[in-house]
């Protein structure tokens, strides 16, 4: 092979892979960008109003906590938007002196759904068997705080509960999801 | 790294793999005319890659397909140049197939040996066909759904076997969930199965036969000139990808992605047109009236299949140069001729159709209107349709338009215009510097009110103390209280005092001389003058405008209205209603 027609293809050989990588380029940054979209934005939104859950007459002081559900309307779901959608649970109840106490049942742990055992006066995580007592205080297993509290008021004879969402399995000081 | 990829060579042998893919002789030497088949490959590959990724974000749903394209298109990062990229490469893949179709026709690439080529070829053609009309259903939008509900139709008319056929095709008896999860699977399982398929059978058929080159060359100059595919003919395929790909992405930057139309809405008349590839066979369609219609819809595909694929056994000499095949090369010549002349014929019948024209602006603005909703308040759980209800005022707007829009609004108004800045502080201005003026009530029989003579800071001051009755928050207090000294000094001649808290409205009706503007243009008074302009304290016996009671408007769409009338004083002409105004349709 002559040594003209050797240098051709060498060049030739670097146009084509250059040519490629050019192509390569401008098709794959902007799927990056396209695939990265949801990161660090809301696409399921929440409310920050207080939401109606129960009537107050419902809850006895010293009673067993109440399982309520929170939903709201006009949430956004990416395209969609729609009312009465559930975005989570609570146990509210009224301490014996008549406080008015709200717990977010999403485990702290990995957040699985947490459940009541009336007869221990305990909450437990079926998941990974988180114990935690009443108040919400962590008594055993893999958690590493307690029952994340949840801002609750009466309104006009009616409980109303702030839905919040934490960032699961770390301690009390980082649980804050900066928005 | 040379110590990695020798790792990997040893245990793999990826370089054999590569040098037996790269390492082919072109027979006579590399050349442009060659690129079509390597050219659709890559849209292939492009087309497999933007529609994976156009997955992660579609949702196929009759309720959520326009609503995910919409968000895709107007919300997600770069969400439109995929999309873009995806459609517009359907239309590529349509032309190089043709292109690549028409070089081995020319170059009489299907003679024997390489009959399968061609035939896998040709059945290849026809699966990008599918894909296309299945791909253009999938965004749910007016065009796909009601250009889409035709194909299934002619389906449907097929002879024994057309009912059957057009419920297999739509799923069920009519167009819904079912539809779009049916015409989903086939485009992108089905159809990318059968395709690769047919491209490793199509490939190896090629590396078995080699290149086809151009006629009447000798064995020995063919031989003496031969190179290798990798980099002589590679970088020629690569230039090519390269400009088509820089075609692709020039039009959709240019174009600003490919369009969307409104929501597919079942109850609307929309006129159904194919994607431009289809539009051949749609213009003939118009040509033929009853049975001869669905044999000519059913037939054409059939029969241009056929010829297609009957091309290789019909033209078997040996002589591969066209001059030697002028029948079967005219063949080709006269059906490519036709397609394009009913092409364009039918691009040109539309766009000398007015009416059409007027309909298709129409349908763009309302595609306008649905995707900015869609972007600002989301789509609601009913689907893409019921966007339009998320919309300010939605219910008043309907009344507006069914029950004033007729009088209150265009060139053939019966009373005065009301519309974006109604009751605002210049509107007010207007009407009293000219209200007589066409804008006013030079449209009725109500012609008694001489133009304010005031300038300046007093026209301001009486514009601002009838500004103040609307209730509005902005109200310069000091100004209206200057503007009603001199309303109580110049116009209660007609108009009822404000010396007094109410206003005595026991007098005769076709003896009252002008409307009491207590609280004019507040909701209230909106409410109840749109009720019965007729009465007292408003128009009496002048009055020209219909009675809205109870048995056209309930009390809540009186107020609806009214509220929205008092929404109009400080809303400026959407943007998006003055961009939709502007641009005509793509």
């Amino acid at each position: 092979m002559a040594e003209s027609d050797t240098s051709r293809r060498r060049f030739l050989s670097i146009a084509t892979t250059a040519i490629g990588g050019v192509i390569g380029a401008v098709l794959t940054v902007p799927l990056i960008r396209y695939v990265f979209f949801p990161v660090g934005r809301r696409i399921v939104s929440d409310t920050a109003d207080a939401i109606d859950v129960l009537d107050e007459k419902a809850l006895k002081p010293g009673a067993s906590p109440t399982r309520v559900e929170i939903t709201a309307s006009g949430v956004r779901n990416a395209w969609g938007v729609a009312d009465d959608v559930a975005l989570g649970a609570a146990w509210v109840r009224k301490t014996e002196s008549g406080e008015l106490h709200a717990l977010s049942s999403v485990c702290p742990h990995l957040g699985c759904a947490i459940d009541y055992e009336p007869a221990r006066s305990v909450y437990t995580c079926p998941c990974h068997k988180s114990a935690f007592q009443i108040d919400g205080k962590k008594i055993s297993g893999p958690a590493k705080r307690g029952l994340d509290r949840l801002d609750a008021t009466v309104e006009e004879g009616r409980v109303k509960v702030t839905w919040r969402r934490f960032r699961p399995d770390v301690s009390e000081d980082e649980k804050e999801i900066e928005s | 790294m040379k110590r990695l990829l020798d790792w990997l060579d040893e245990r793999s042998g990826y370089r054999r793999v590569v040098a037996q893919a790269l390492d082919e002789d072109v027979v006579g030497g590399a050349s442009f005319a060659y690129v079509f088949g390597s050219v659709l490959t890559f849209i292939l590959l492009l087309q497999f890659t933007t529609g994976v990724f156009l997955a992660m974000y579609y949702s196929p749903s009759a309720t959520d397909a326009w609503a995910s394209v919409a968000y895709i298109q107007d919300t997600v990062t770069m969400g439109w140049f995929v999309r873009g990229l995806h459609s517009y490469g359907a239309s590529a893949m349509v032309i190089v197939a043709g292109l690549h179709l028409l070089q081995t026709a020319i170059y009489g690439a299907y003679k024997a040996p390489r009959e399968l080529n061609w035939i896998t070829g040709v059945l290849m053609l026809g699966l990008i066909l599918a894909f296309a009309l299945t791909g253009y259903l999938l965004p749910w939008d007016q065009t796909g759904y009601w250009a889409t509900k035709v194909a299934t139709g002619i389906a449907g008319t097929s002879p024994v076997i057309g009912d059957q056929l057009q419920q297999v095709a739509q799923a069920g008896n009519e167009y819904g969930n079912l539809t779009l999860t049916r015409f989903f699977a086939i485009h992108v399982f089905i159809l990318p199965a059968l395709l690769i398929g047919l491209v490793v059978v199509h490939i190896a058929l090629f590396r078995r036969h080699g290149v086809t080159p151009k006629w009447g060359r000798s064995k020995e100059a063919l031989d003496s000139s031969t190179q290798p595919f990798w980099p002589d003919q590679m970088f020629r395929d690569i230039v090519a990808m390269a400009v088509v790909f820089a075609i692709l992405v020039g039009v959709n930057v240019y174009s600003g992605g490919v369009k969307l139309d409104g929501p597919a809405d079942p109850a609307s008349n929309f006129d159904a047109r194919p994607e431009w590839y289809f539009r051949a066979l749609f213009q003939v369609l118009k040509y033929f009236e009853g049975a001869m219609e669905h044999v000519v819809a059913l037939g054409t595909p059939v029969v241009v299949g056929g010829v297609l694929l009957g091309l290789p056994f019909a033209d078997r000499g040996a002589d591969r140069n066209p001059r030697g095949r002028l029948p079967f090369i005219a063949v080709i010549a006269v059906g490519a001729t036709l397609v394009g002349v009913l092409t364009v014929l039918s691009f040109r019948e539309d766009a000398a159709d007015e009416r059409l024209q007027k309909r298709l602006t129409e349908a763009h603005e309302q595609s306008v209107k649905a995707r900015a909703l869609a972007k600002e308040h989301g789509v609601p759980p009913a689907g893409g349709r019921a966007v339009f209800a998320t919309e300010p005022y939605y219910r008043a707007r309907n009344l507006w338009a069914e029950h004033c829009q007729s009088c209150h609004q265009g060139d053939e108004r019966k009373g005065p215009e009301i519309t974006y800045g109604y009751n605002s502080r210049s509107w007010i201005r207007d009407f009293l510097k000219d209200p007589s003026g066409q804008r006013f009530f030079g449209v009725t029989e109500i012609n008694e009110m001489e133009p304010v003579e005031l300038t300046g800071v007093e026209l301001d001051a009486v514009v601002e103390f009838v500004y103040g009755q609307t209730g509005a928050d902005d109200v310069n207090g000091e100004l209206a209280a200057k503007g009603k000294q001199l309303f109580e000094d110049n116009c209660t001649d007609c108009h009822s005092s404000f010396e007094s808290e109410e206003v005595d409205i026991s007098g005769d009706p076709s003896e009252w001389a002008a409307p009491d503007l207590r609280r004019r243009g507040s909701v209230d008074m909106l409410a109840s003058f749109i009720r019965d302009a007729g009465k007292l304290p408003y128009f009496g016996d002048k009055n020209e405008m219909p009675v809205f009671d109870r048995s056209k408007l309930s009390e809540n769409d009186r107020y609806l209205l009214a509220e929205y009338l008092v929404w109009l004083r400080s809303a400026a002409p959407e943007p998006r209603d003055a961009q939709a105004a502007q641009t005509t349709t793509r």
